[in-house]
């Protein structure tokens, strides 16, 4: 463990594989959507200091941690749940599986409660985990006959403890099943396991090797997701949109046909879209589509003030129908 | 649309952020916005402060925004604000916040208290720095936001940045250039000179000028032709460091150094931003796209700027300037000596800058679609 000095004015923690760089780059401020600031000011005896809030946080989880052969590939697996969380400011429901007696749960509670109270993260294990944390929920059953509830988790932890002891080709397929599309899917795995052998369960793996250990990251594709999920999502929220959808496809004819100076009633309907998205803002798995309907309104207004052409207002269309498609949040 | 102001003519009352305004904020976009209300849509217009200096007659660049007025709080305490609020709510149409400020909570409420039908708009002039340490989940901010009709950042990334963290609209409203005194843009490459120029509060921690000097020491000897142009009010600090680093240390660079002080007259201004072929920007951080930019920008000068978070607008993704990172000397001399090298970057740059202000960077359109945002309309 380093620390490496961020930007001009601030030490963040780094870890030897990537999940610093990860971390990194979500403490960069223009990357942090959640609701916790990265840092905040202290003032004494005139002097303006920063104090690093997730640093904080985080080292206090980490020196929970006991050292042992493990501990690396924990603090890894724990970094990159981190930076899941900063992300974007809405409830994550993470599943940790492992088997060993997690002395940091109480800390990694309150770091959870800190982003977001919603947060949840549930633990399988086949040990007994005491935990009276809110946030932490356990599931002690064995781990092969869990029912894993389809596309539920933002992301699944599988730890080093459980590979040991797992039959994890017959896990992945199941745990893939209960990620959310472009959810993910951490798995920390020594070198005693065949690193190959795991990859080729996985359509998508990005392996980053290191003399002890190797985690594997992958996202789980809408590609992936589509294959074998079935829509569990709130019949409210689905509604909601679809109706968004149908709205969005609804405006491609009119933003062509429509002169400028008939443009006002198409930008009011964009301005009614705003509205509704931010409602929905937190169902999504974009984080850009908010800014790109904004980007839409902004060109239409340009034009409808002769400022700027129609090339403009098709681009930021179809930069939004992409985003769309891309995270499957409208499919 | 102001058929509730009766005889009286509708109004924006722009509020000072902490402590009153500065005379040089009057030729910024803080006093181009209410100008632009008052001379094109026939706004009643008034900035608010506290007066900060010994009398209002201090304030003479308002001379630059004929029929703009200045009003006055008793003090800088909230409770003061907050009062002069509650007094005048009945004749401010449209109220207008210039950062975003805890005391901001207390007079919005008071405002749509006092006057629900007005409007808001809150030009956030947010940086990164600031951003990540607002508490944005704190119940009366998010009842700020909710009671603003438009919130504006005034760099794309840090409208990207806002609008993916804060549960409301962000609209992208730059900072450009406007003309106060009707001055004649035109201009041609073939007038311009090989000179690098900054324009700022001189010394100021902020504008980090000093990276200039020390960068711009590195490549003059491979550039002789080249002159370096300083442009503001230089602080005590500063020029003791000019001072020591040319006249001690690196003796043949001071000839090629002008310190010219501080330039209120806006035509003269704009004839230096004419002569210089690049711009140079070294702040660590801005609030958005400073207002420096959109003149350079105007006069076809080629931008080398800091990744600050207006970057990439400041040079339009790279199409007319390049960026550094802020701190890496060696990078910005890079940067500067590549461009002084290349005549044809250069002119380029020059018809990409042109191109893109008149379109992008031109303050009265930038209001004009800030109006539209208000009101829902065009006002002509």
């Amino acid at each position: 463990m380093e620390k490496i000095i961020y930007k001009n004015c601030s030490y963040i923690l780094i870890h030897e594989d990537n999940s610093g760089q990860l971390l990194l780059n979500a403490f960069d401020p223009l990357n942090n959507h959640s609701s916790v600031p990265m840092h905040y000011m202290t003032e004494k005896n005139g002097q303006l200091s920063t104090q690093f809030y997730w640093f904080d946080m985080i080292q206090t989880v980490i020196k929970e941690i006991p050292p042992s052969e493990n501990s690396t590939v924990i603090i890894s697996l724990l970094l990159r749940l981190i930076s899941c969380l900063a992300k974007k400011a809405r409830p994550f429901n993470f599943l940790w599986i492992g088997n060993e007696m997690k002395q940091w749960l109480s800390p990694l509670n309150s770091l959870l409660q800190e982003f977001n109270s919603a947060n949840r993260l549930y633990w399988l294990s086949e040990q007994t985990i005491p935990s009276s944390a809110p946030s932490i929920i356990p599931i002690q059953t064995k781990i092969t006959e869990y029912p894993f509830p389809a596309q539920f988790y933002d992301c699944v932890i599988i730890d080093n403890t459980s590979i040991k002891t797992i039959p994890i080709g017959s896990l992945i397929p199941k745990t893939i099943n209960s990620i959310v599309p472009f959810g993910k899917l951490l798995i920390g795995a020594t070198q005693n396991n065949s690193i190959s052998k795991l990859q080729s369960l996985l359509e998508t793996a990005a392996i980053f090797p290191i003399d002890k250990f190797s985690v594997i990251d992958s996202d789980i594709t809408p590609t992936i997701a589509q294959k074998i999920f079935a829509t569990t999502k709130t019949f409210e929220v689905q509604q909601a949109k679809t109706i968004l959808k149908e709205n969005i496809l609804a405006l491609k004819p009119l933003l062509d046909s429509t002169s400028p100076n008939d443009y006002d009633n198409l930008i009011t309907a964009v301005t009614k879209l705003e509205n509704d998205l931010l409602l929905l803002y937190p169902y999504l798995i974009s984080s850009d589509i908010k800014f790109l309907v904004n980007r839409l309104k902004e060109t239409m207004i340009e034009y409808r003030l002769e400022f700027d052409d129609l090339d403009q207002i098709n681009n930021a269309y179809t930069a939004l129908i992409d985003e769309m498609q891309r995270f499957g949040d409208f499919n | 649309m102001f058929s509730n102001t009766g005889d009286r003519k509708p109004s924006i009352f722009c509020l000072a952020p902490l402590n009153g305004w500065d005379n040089y904020q009057l030729v910024k976009n803080c006093g181009a916005l209410p100008y632009i209300f008052h001379k094109e849509y026939g706004f009643r217009s008034v900035m608010v402060g506290v007066c900060r200096y010994a009398s209002p007659e201090e304030y003479t660049l308002l001379k630059y925004l004929p029929g703009v007025e200045m009003d006055f709080y008793t003090d800088s305490s909230v409770e003061a604000k907050v009062k002069y609020i509650e007094q005048h709510a009945w004749e401010i149409d449209v109220l207008v916040l210039h950062g975003f400020w805890p005391e901001y909570t207390s007079i919005v409420a008071k405002y749509k208290e006092c006057n629900p039908q007005g409007k808001i708009y809150m030009e956030t002039d947010i940086n990164s720095h600031s951003f990540d340490r607002e508490q944005w989940s704190y119940p009366p901010f998010l009842q700020m936001l909710a009671n603003c009709d438009v919130i504006g950042a005034s760099c794309r990334s840090m409208q990207k940045a806002v609008s993916q963290k804060w549960p409301c609209r962000v609209e992208y409203l730059p900072n450009g250039f406007f003309s106060f005194t009707d001055i004649d843009l035109s201009t041609n490459y073939n007038v311009k000179e090989n000179i690098i120029l900054t324009v700022g509060r001189i010394g100021s921690s902020q504008k980090n000028n000093e990276e200039l000097i020390k960068a711009f020491a590195k490549i003059y000897k491979k550039i002789p032709d080249w002159k370096l142009q300083l442009i503001g009010p230089t602080t005590e600090d500063f020029t003791k460091f000019f001072n020591q680093f040319c006249l001690k240390n690196n003796p043949g660079l001071f000839h090629k150094i002008s310190l010219t002080g501080s330039i209120t007259d806006k035509n003269e201004l704009m004839a230096q931003y004419k002569r210089a072929k690049i711009f140079a920007l070294t702040s660590t951080f801005e609030g958005g796209t400073p207002n420096v930019i959109g003149e350079a920008l105007f006069n076809g000068c080629y931008i080398i700027s800091s990744e600050i978070d207006g970057a990439s607008d400041a040079v339009n993704n790279g199409l007319c300037g390049k960026t550094y990172p802020s701190g890496n000397i060696d990078a910005l001399a890079n940067c500067l000596l590549t461009a002084c090298q290349d005549e044809a970057l250069l002119q380029n740059g020059f018809d990409q800058a042109i191109s893109y202000a008149h379109k992008k960077m031109d303050f009265k359109k930038v209001i004009a679609r800030l109006y539209y945002l208000l009101f829902q309309e065009d006002h002509n």
